[in-house]
């Protein structure tokens, strides 16, 4: 197999900028490596990429002590890009595709038009079928 | 670090400045810069990142380049890869 054809899949239940920060380092770190990279969105994480919050909810899901805006004052020591920055980076560098789980857009009542980067939705029994034809699944 | 190659003295083709990306920042530059490498050609890449250094011989293992190593500079170090494919 040519290593373009290389596939990792991401799935994505959270929906918090600490754990979506961890999702997009590791996609641009897989199209820098030449993997195609699958990322489904699940209930929360669908939620944060609807185009009404996208940007603009700065939740963090641990250490409930930090607020968000003190975690981002955290990241931008670091260096370190918005989630969506990077996301959008990586869909411009690379092979990512972004679906979302039927259920979670039904239950935000979310069509494609209103989520950003999607590609498509798709059932649980895609996302189960892609994990399995992929080199490495992570869940974040 | 490859010690038959005098790296202080490697001329590069390419050179990409990512001293001011956090990672993987570095190894996003590495990729976009090589498509500006002549096969065979040298990348030099300059990154204050310490991931960089482990991310980039893995890049060459799995693209096909190769990693020629690094050298430290003044809070940063330079890394050299020769493009293969």
């Amino acid at each position: 197999m040519e290593s373009e054809e290389e596939k990792i899949t991401i799935v994505v239940f959270s929906g918090t900028i600490d754990r979506l920060i961890g999702m997009a380092i590791l996609t641009n770190a897989a199209i820098a490596m030449d993997y195609t990279v699958d990322i489904f969105l699940m209930l929360w994480s669908t939620y944060a990429f609807k185009k009404d919050i996208i940007g603009k909810d700065n939740t963090i899901s641990e250490h409930l002590d930090f607020t968000g805006d003190k975690f981002e004052e955290v990241l931008k020591t670091g260096g370190i890009s918005p989630w969506y920055e990077m996301i959008k980076q990586s869909r411009e560098m690379g092979k990512v595709k972004i679906h979302v789980c039927s259920a979670a857009g039904k239950a935000w009542s979310a069509e494609l038009k209103d989520l950003e980067f999607v590609d498509d939705f798709v059932g649980a029994g895609e996302i189960v079928w892609s994990s399995a034809e992929s080199k490495t699944t992570y869940f974040i | 670090m490859n010690m038959a190659i005098d790296l202080e003295n490697m001329k590069s083709d390419h050179l990409v400045d990512a001293r001011a990306e956090s990672c993987p920042g570095p190894l996003l530059a590495a990729k976009k810069a090589m498509t500006k490498v002549p096969m065979d050609g040298i990348l030099e890449v300059w990154s204050s990142d310490a991931g960089t250094k482990r991310d980039i011989p893995l890049w060459c293992k799995k693209i096909g380049h190769e990693y020629l190593g690094d050298i430290e500079g003044k809070g940063y170090f330079k890394v050299f890869v020769k493009r293969k494919r």
